[in-house]
């Protein structure tokens, strides 16, 4: 009986450790976040952004990303929108590509035309 | 007594591993939603996503572009810029055709052209020209041939030349010249190789050489120099010419580096990793360090006779941290 126990504690203390070693690699995740900033750029006729890794440039964006021609952002908050979004998509370990449903979402006026 | 005391050693028994599997199932249901919830922390690549195989790239000056390709999901239009002196991508206007890979592209005279190309259903015939300094793509006349995928061009002396390739049922040999002058092509005669497709390219001093390619199953071993003044070809030595050669490929990248020329990676019934130099004044091969990085086919190289970039197109887009310049006189160094 008594030796019985002593495995049966044994196991809960194993099975604790195990517990404790999950919690500490999700805390350990969160904090392998990714560094990564955005700066908004104030160009002669609008805003673009730029993205950075461990204060890194990675992404420079002086144009609307998709669109025909060099036309950056209209205001710093479309600029910011954007990449906020190239920044989520980064941390979710997806690739930075924009797509127009995107950018419509993000209601950059030059995707909401119609 | 001693029975019921056993009875009671069983129960405690079953209380005690149904308590240990209940913790069991929350530790195991806690670490499935954080799966979800976090996604997958093992690659430290900081880009993830399927593969992305068979996009198209030229280089201008010092900016590398590549655009188009296919995820694994769908045919991709997204175009993007690398900046080879300070090392930053920027998305540029999408490519205006239909989403496809296994693309074309090339280089005449300052503007990019990407054009052929599958896109899941067709081999495709249109082609486009890229402006890199208005970020404008504008459509040029359709290649007025049998559409085609994985097909060779390149261009030089202000014109571009494309052939080769898979139509859908035949692989190729014809070869073809663009004008962008008078935007219309004319077919070229004399190329005496044989068809294939997934062929690779280099040019070294006005000199285009041509060589690798599959056809039917098998890794086509003939190289070929272009002379684009006489719009000649000339056979040079077998890629098996010496018998530690194991240059035979497809879907390789070529690319030029002070005067040599590369064919890297690419695949022989297996991915491939390996690098072979090529020098014109001997016509001989030599091997180079392996590429670092996991082997793959329909690598994305950016070049510019100065520097050179190899991408693995891992990615949804491009895993943008997944180039790796190449230095082919450096020792290897695997710290780096």
């Amino acid at each position: 009986m008594k030796r019985t126990l002593i495995a049966y504690i044994s196991i809960a203390v194993v099975s604790g450790f195990l517990f404790l070693g999950f919690s500490n690699y999700k805390t350990g995740s969160k904090e392998s976040k990714l560094q990564l900033q955005s700066e908004i750029l104030k160009l002669e006729n609008g805003y673009g952004y730029q993205i950075k890794l461990d204060n890194k440039l990675i992404i420079r964006q002086e144009f609307i990303p998709i669109l025909q021609g060099k036309k950056p952002f209209t205001t710093s908050q479309d600029a910011k929108r954007t990449a906020e979004r190239i920044i989520y998509k980064l941390q979710k370990r997806e690739s930075p590509i924009l797509t127009i449903p995107e950018l419509r979402e993000l209601k950059i006026p030059e995707f909401n035309l119609n | 007594m001693k029975y019921i005391y056993n009875m009671k050693e069983k129960v405690n028994h079953i209380k005690m591993l149904t308590m240990a599997s209940l913790t069991l199932c929350l530790m195991a249901s806690c670490s499935s939603d954080d799966d979800e919830d976090l996604g997958n922390w093992t690659d430290k690549s900081v880009f993830d996503g399927s593969p992305r195989s068979g996009s198209a790239y030229f280089t201008i000056g010092n900016i590398g572009y590549s655009g188009t390709g296919y995820d694994g999901e769908d045919y991709l239009s997204s175009f993007w810029a690398y900046n080879m002196d300070d090392d930053y991508w920027s998305q540029k206007a999408d490519f205006p055709g239909t989403a496809r890979n296994a693309a074309a592209g090339f280089t005449i005279s300052g503007k990019g052209y990407i054009g052929s190309g599958y896109d899941g259903l067709d081999e495709l015939s249109d082609f486009y020209s890229y402006d890199p300094s208005t970020n404008l793509w504008t459509a040029i006349a359709t290649f007025p041939s049998t559409p085609r995928r994985s097909a060779l061009a390149f261009g030089i002396n202000g014109y571009g030349y494309f052939g080769t390739g898979f139509d859908g049922d035949n692989d190729r040999k014809d070869f073809w010249k663009y004008d962008p002058s008078t935007d219309s092509w004319s077919e070229l005669v004399g190329f005496g190789g044989d068809k294939r497709r997934a062929a690779t390219t280099f040019t070294i001093n006005d000199i285009v050489y041509m060589g690798t390619g599959v056809a039917n199953g098998v890794y086509l071993l003939d190289f070929w120099a272009f002379d684009p003044a006489t719009e000649s070809w000339t056979q040079l030595l077998d890629l098996d010419e010496e018998d530690d050669y194991s240059i035979a490929r497809s879907n390789a990248v070529g690319f030029t580096l002070n005067d040599y020329g590369y064919i890297a990676t690419g695949t022989s019934g297996g991915t491939l990793r390996t690098i072979w130099e090529y020098d014109p004044s001997s016509d001989t091969w030599e091997a180079k360090t392996d590429f670092e990085r996991t082997s793959r086919q329909d690598a994305v190289v950016f070049s510019n006779n100065v520097r050179t970039f190899i991408g693995l197109g891992r990615t949804g887009s491009l895993y943008l941290d997944d180039l790796e310049e190449f230095f082919p006189y450096d020792e290897y160094d695997d710290e780096d």
